[in-house]
C-alpha cells in the first residue's frame, strides 16, 4: 500500500505534579506510540517547565514537548484516539505544518536579516534627524534668548514698576 | 474645546499610514508556541484584538486567529482574565 505522508507537529503536555525521574518513560511511551504508527520523527524538542495561563485539573504548573514527524493521514485519527488514553498527557494538539526545506530556510533567514538591517538602518536615520533638529532649536534658542531676553526682561521690569 | 481635540486626534489616527506588522516581517508561518509576539494582537482582557484598530491584513488575521486560540487551548494565552 502506498501512503503519503504529511509532516505533523505534536505539542503534549506532562503534568507538574509527575516527578521528573519518570518522564523518561512517559517519552518512551509517546515516542513508542509513535513508532507503532510509522511514524518518522524529525525532531524532537524539550520546551520545559512552564506556568499555565489558567489553572487545568487544578494544576498551574506543565512540562511541554514537541514533536515534527511525518505521518500518514490516514493514522492521525488512530494517534489521536491512543493519546487521550494516556493519563500521563494531560493535554495534547496534533496540527498539520509545512515543510520547511533547507534552501527555504536559508533564505528565510537571508530575508530576516534584510529586514533587521534596513530597520537598523531606519533607526540610525531616526537619531540623526533628531539630533539635527535638537541641534538647530537650540541654536534658535539660543539666538532668541541672547536678543529677546534683554527686551522681555525690561517689559517685564517696566511692568512690575507701574 | 474638548470636541475639537478629539476629531483632531480621531483625524491623526486615521490619516496615519496602516500597515500589516506580519507583511513588513514576511511570516508565512504563525507558530503558536512564539505567544509571547502573538501577545500583542490580544486586549487587556486576553480577546483578539480586531483588524481595523491592529491594522493586520486578512490573510494574516486568519492566520493569527488560529494560532492564539491554540496557544489558548495549550493554556499558554489566556481565554480570559479576570
Amino acid at each position: 500500500m502506498n501512503t503519503e505522508l504529511t509532516h505533523y507537529e505534536l505539542t503534549y503536555i506532562i503534568p507538574g505534579n509527575v516527578p521528573e525521574d519518570e518522564h523518561p518513560k512517559i517519552l518512551e511511551k509517546v515516542n513508542e506510540l509513535l513508532t507503532k504508527f510509522e511514524a518518522e520523527v524529525t525532531s524532537n524538542e524539550d520546551l520545559g517547565r512552564r506556568k499555565f495561563a489558567y489553572p487545568i485539573n487544578h494544576l498551574r504548573h506543565g512540562f511541554y514537548h514537541t514533536l515534527e514527524f511525518d505521518l500518514a493521514a490516514s493514522n492521525v485519527k488512530k494517534l489521536e484516539d491512543e493519546m487521550k488514553l494516556d493519563s500521563n498527557v494531560l493535554r495534547f494538539l496534533i496540527i498539520k505544518k509545512r515543510l520547511v526545506t533547507e534552501e527555504e530556510k536559508k533564505e528565510e533567514k537571508k530575508v530576516i536579516e534584510k529586514i533587521a538591517k534596513t530597520k537598523i538602518a531606519k533607526v540610525e536615520k531616526k537619531e540623526a534627524d533628531k539630533e539635527k533638529a535638537d541641534k538647530q532649536q537650540k541654536e534658535d534658542k539660543k539666538k532668541i534668548s541672547l536678543e529677546d531676553l534683554d527686551k522681555k526682561l525690561d517689559e517685564l521690569l517696566d511692568e512690575e514698576v507701574i | 474645546m474638548n470636541n475639537n481635540t478629539m476629531t483632531k486626534q480621531s483625524q491623526n489616527l486615521l490619516n496615519k499610514k496602516r500597515y500589516c506588522y506580519f507583511c513588513v516581517n514576511i511570516t508565512k508561518d504563525m507558530d503558536y508556541k512564539q505567544w509571547q509576539q502573538l501577545q500583542r494582537f490580544t486586549s487587556s482582557y486576553g480577546k483578539i484584538v480586531p483588524r481595523r484598530r491592529s491594522g493586520v491584513c486578512l490573510k494574516h488575521q486568519r492566520k493569527l486567529s488560529k494560532a492564539l486560540k491554540r496557544a489558548r487551548f495549550m493554556a499558554l494565552l489566556p481565554y480570559t482574565t479576570r
